[in-house]
């Protein structure tokens, strides 16, 4: 299993993100909505928040193109976050207190479940990154806060942390299965004096087959291991000067262009 | 804390409803200040014998006078609740009352509110426009909904730990404090199998191509 910071950091962004959409809920509070519409638009900010600040900050922590991710994020979460907890609001409230709290808790797992199968949907189906798996850990903790909702005191409070809660739970079911998948994880250092921190996080996940290009090196991923690509004049790995191309087995640490970055292979194929 | 408000909520009853029929307009209503009375969307039989259920046409803060109106129509149900956030949380026990009629009577009913979000209420009626005997059963009442900016610090407080904590779990793991490698002239690596002689060779066809840069 590869020790990657991103399900941690894709935690605490999920869990903002679901706080900034809960403050939103009460721009949809006071303008006349049925149950239905406001069930409706507040699964849409919810979802759209949290998509959109996922997939912002995996671009992010990938250096790639973090507005374009966002936008994707913000229309497929919300759409997806819309359209699961329009399958059960549409039945309308059970009148029970035992069949309101069942009913709840499914509206909130098919809203984390459905912006979970969409930023999925987007980050790539294949199979063996176990997409439904991490759906159902969305489903899971949407059932969580379904009932996080319905406890006594003060449903203000309650309606928060569950908005937050979901944050967590969609933004690290959207990560998981590229950690699942991976064979290494490199991650640039911060530099001396700088504290690492969930913004200026930076690391790629590789799996089989990937390629990445890390200043002057190139690594590359083959069955299950990761080899290193020395540029000509050589590269410092863990302290010492390497000039050809190998296996990285272990935990290592290349200084490459001034930067110093964290090679966790992994464990080794058997 | 300990205090319990008399909350009440009232629901009127459009003047085009009529008994085995759908009502037109439905207005959820709350006593805030021994003045006014806060009105919402719920959802009612047209039998008030039963349980609620069915949806309605949206209402506005427009329908504010609609709702003075209404409330001089024959039905008027009210909901009786410790808080308004009580109100959010689980269906809630009311009654229906007959504003005509000489005996105030009232049958039992519930009101169930949104899945996900907050109930919502959409205007104020003068409470001299309730019933009398109405207002004093749902009593004086206190607004019970200004949790919000309490709760948005307690939540931005949980989230500055989780930014400032997680973090410290990750650590900057210093160069020499990794374990050093079986061969003692091999920084964490491996001659092991023989490594390809270039990246292209073997990821030409299926390689996914990123890059680190500052």
């Amino acid at each position: 299993m590869i020790r990657s910071h991103v399900p941690a950091a894709a935690a605490v962004v999920g869990g903002t993100a679901g706080a900034i959409a809960w403050g939103c809920f009460a721009l949809v509070g006071q303008d006349g909505r049925t149950a239905l519409r406001l069930d409706q638009l507040t699964a849409l900010i919810l979802g759209a928040a949290v998509g959109a600040a996922t997939l912002g900050a995996r671009a992010r922590w990938r250096r790639s193109a973090i507005p374009a991710e966002a936008a994707v994020g913000l229309v497929l979460g919300g759409a997806g976050a819309l359209a699961g907890a329009s399958v059960l609001a549409i039945w309308g409230s059970a009148v029970s207190s035992g069949g309101f709290v069942v009913q709840r808790a499914l509206c909130w797992a098919l809203t984390a479940g459905g912006a979970s199968l969409a930023l999925n949907w987007h980050a790539g189906w294949r199979p063996s990154r176990a997409p439904m798996s991490a759906v159902g850990l969305a489903l899971l903790g949407g059932v969580a806060a379904g009932a996080i909702l319905s406890f006594p005191g003060v449903a203000d409070l309650w309606q928060a942390f569950a908005a937050i809660w979901v944050g967590i739970c969609v933004a690290v079911s959207c990560v998981l299965p590229d950690v699942a998948i991976a064979r290494a994880a490199v991650r640039q250092l911060p530099h001396r004096g700088e504290r690492a921190g969930v913004a200026t996080l930076h690391e790629v996940l590789l799996a089989d087959g990937d390629l990445l290009v890390v200043g002057p090196v190139t690594m590359v991923v083959i069955s299950g291991r990761l080899a290193i690509y020395p540029p000509a004049g050589g590269v410092t790995i863990s302290g010492h000067l390497r000039n050809h191309p190998e296996w990285i087995t272990r935990r290592s640490i290349i200084a490459a262009g001034g930067t110093r970055y964290e090679v966790d292979p992994g464990m080794p194929p058997r | 804390m300990k205090q319990i408000f008399a909350l009440g909520c009232l629901l009127a009853i459009g003047p085009s409803s009529a008994v085995g029929q759908e009502p037109a307009r439905i207005q959820l209503l709350r006593c805030v200040t021994p003045g006014e009375a806060i009105c919402t969307e719920l959802r009612i039989p047209a039998d008030p014998g039963r349980t609620i259920s069915g949806r309605f046409a949206r209402t506005t803060l427009q329908d504010v006078s609609t709702t003075t109106e209404a409330l001089r129509s024959p039905r008027v149900f009210a909901i009786a609740v410790a808080s308004l956030s009580q109100l959010g949380r689980l269906p809630s026990s009311g009654w229906v009352a007959w504003r005509g009629r000489a005996d105030s009577s009232y049958q039992r009913m519930v009101w169930s509110p949104p899945l996900i979000a907050m109930p919502n209420f959409q205007g104020t009626v003068g409470r001299q426009e309730i019933r009398a005997d109405i207002g004093e059963a749902l009593g004086s009442g206190t607004v019970g909904g200004g949790n919000r900016p309490a709760v948005a610090v307690i939540a931005a407080l949980v989230l500055l730990a989780m930014w400032v904590v997680v973090p410290r779990g990750w650590g900057g793991e210093p160069l020499n404090a990794l374990p050093p490698d079986d061969s003692s002239t091999r920084g964490g690596t491996s001659a092991g199998p023989a490594a390809p002689r270039g990246p292209e060779d073997i990821t030409r066809q299926t390689a996914r191509r990123t890059a680190l840069r500052r």
